[in-house]
């Protein structure tokens, strides 16, 4: 059974619940006899367990969860490790794979590792582990090359309960056009990705950017979304005149493209600003297009 | 003159408020994106730009509290924001003491206890002052801890009230401020009906107390239904927008 939204709160918002036996999850705290919401968002509720769903950006640690950190620091046997979160984070030598004291793991400042929390304690430094719970790596470890976006929680969280449905639909279709991603979504709300080329991290990354705002099923729809298309339909007609044009589509409302010649700037410039006034089936007409005009 | 009288002969202040009316309130939760929660306020002509960042690493070690955590408050007016462009020091006295008098508002509301050896800052930027600099500073931290996620009891409206010629007035603007009549600060939790913050400029006589604190505590309450309205629209639409269920 789903977890169902109840209303929307805000701090000091009394919950009036009749059955004595309840669990209190996140966001909620009894006071006496009172029932009080200390978090902004939506109060959700499932038989007796009851949550507030809400966003914020500040990670707090909790056993258990996948986190991508960067290492910023090493002190006598450990790793210290930015999560995101109120305090940095330790990990230890010995906590990856087939490590032992003569063999150290080669990892330096500023390398981003995929870890779980061991050991997470408000009073306490945070603790994490590139092992899974039978010591095995199990996909955690250092993170090579690759980009990392930083969003809300609530976002990563969506992405990690989807992850199963995402990957395979991605899978399917980028292995038919041989493009391979890597991606590792911590819950500290930060995401890695990695990927061959430039322009397919460009194009994930903004179609991640922009779905964070969506439903769960346009968020799948999403990510094959119209710039692939786009980025299709322009890859094979342009190569088959030799033209190569790589584009960097930002949301802050700028667009950044480079071509080897002047002249094919100058009309992909005029096309992209004419377009500007189309619908969507026209913007893509205009692409499919696109090589007459060059 | 009527331009000089704080209450004109129709019972009219100034810039054409009744004695008992707030300025219009304008307000927007998250207008940052870097800050781990903030908020934009406008009452009237003064303006308030928030920004909060926490729990995070406590910076001077000898800060450090054990068992909870730390919050500072900074309050940082712009020199372009009154009639005259003026670039006051940082650690200016009345600053000073109105950044403690927030910290001391939110302190016994939010759950520091959650995170100990920890800092939340609260940055306030004022763009532009009409009066109220302490209502406006606490209304504009209260938005942008909410949208920070930091776990409160409840959450602080703010409101100042005077007295001239024995009626009281409501939400002092700057004109009416710098005429040096009594001017008193509230801050109130709306759920609980309880008083986090009284604050006094000049002198009052102890007779008038309880109607001025009676006309800024409803003031408080109207400053209330404006920012839950503004909240709840804005989380319900975020979080509804990316899981309609």
């Amino acid at each position: 059974m789903e977890f169902r939204s109840v209303r929307t709160v805000l701090p000091g918002d009394l919950v009036s619940v009749e059955a004595s036996d309840i669990i209190l999850g996140p966001g909620l705290m009894q006071n006496e006899e009172s029932i009080i919401c200390t978090k902004a968002g939506v109060l959700m509720k499932k038989e007796n367990s009851w949550f507030i769903d809400s966003d914020q950006k500040r990670y707090i640690p909790a056993t258990g969860e996948n986190v991508v950190g960067r290492i910023i620091g090493k002190v006598g046997e450990v790793y210290r490790v930015d999560i995101g979160s109120a305090h940095q984070a330790l990990l230890p030598f010995l906590a990856f794979e087939n490590a032992t004291k003569k063999n150290r793991p080669a990892l330096n400042i500023g390398d981003l590792v995929y870890a779980r929390i061991s050991l997470a304690n408000r009073d306490i430094d945070p603790e994490i582990q590139c092992t899974n719970l039978d010591n095995k790596a199990d996909g955690f470890g250092e993170l090579k090359k690759g980009f990392m976006l930083k969003c809300s929680l609530r976002y990563c969280r969506r992405l990690f309960s989807l992850k199963t449905q995402i990957m395979e639909s991605l899978d399917k279709k980028l292995t038919q056009k041989g493009i391979e991603i890597e991606v590792a979504i911590g819950l500290n709300g930060r995401i890695w990705f990695c990927t061959e080329k430039v322009k397919h991290a460009i194009v994930f990354y903004n179609a991640l950017k922009e779905a964070e705002t969506m439903s769960d099923a346009e968020l799948l729809e999403i990510l094959f979304s119209l710039k692939t298309q786009i980025m299709e339909s322009l890859d094979k007609k342009l190569t088959q005149k030799g033209i190569e044009i790589e584009v960097a589509i930002g949301l802050n409302g700028r667009i950044w493209f480079c071509t080897e010649k002047v002249k094919h700037a100058i009309v992909f410039y005029n096309a992209l600003k004419e377009a500007e006034t189309m619908s969507d089936a026209e913007l893509l007409e205009m692409f499919k297009n696109l090589d007459r005009k060059f | 003159m009527s331009r000089h009288e704080p209450i004109g002969p129709q019972g009219l202040r100034q810039d054409g408020r009744r004695a008992d009316q707030l300025r219009n309130i304008n307000c927007k939760p998250s207008v940052l994106s870097q800050s781990d929660g903030s908020s934009y306020i406008e009452q009237g002509y003064t303006k308030c730009l928030a920004a909060v960042y926490g729990p995070r690493e406590t910076r001077q070690k000898a800060q450090i509290l054990h068992n909870k955590a730390l919050i500072t408050v900074e309050i940082s007016l712009a020199p372009f924001s009154m009639s005259e462009r003026k670039k006051r020091k940082k650690f200016d006295k009345r600053l000073l003491e109105i950044a403690s008098a927030v910290k001391q508002t939110f302190e016994p509301i939010i759950m520091t206890n959650l995170f100990p050896r920890s800092q939340i800052d609260i940055f306030l930027q004022i763009l532009q002052y009409d009066g109220g600099m302490t209502q406006i500073c606490i209304n504009a931290a209260t938005l942008a801890l909410i949208d920070a996620g930091i776990p409160m009891l409840e959450y602080v409206c703010a409101c100042s009230a005077g007295i001239v010629e024995d009626t009281t007035i409501l939400d002092l603007n700057n004109s009416e401020e710098s005429l040096g009549i009594p001017e008193l600060t509230v801050a109130l939790l709306p759920q609980s009906q309880k008083v986090t913050l009284l604050q006094l400029e000049t002198r009052l006589h102890v007779d008038k107390l309880e109607s001025v604190t009676a006309m800024a505590i409803k003031g408080a309450k109207e400053v209330y239904k404006k920012l839950d309205k503004t909240s709840r629209d804005y989380i319900g639409d975020l979080l509804q927008k990316s899981n309609p269920t």
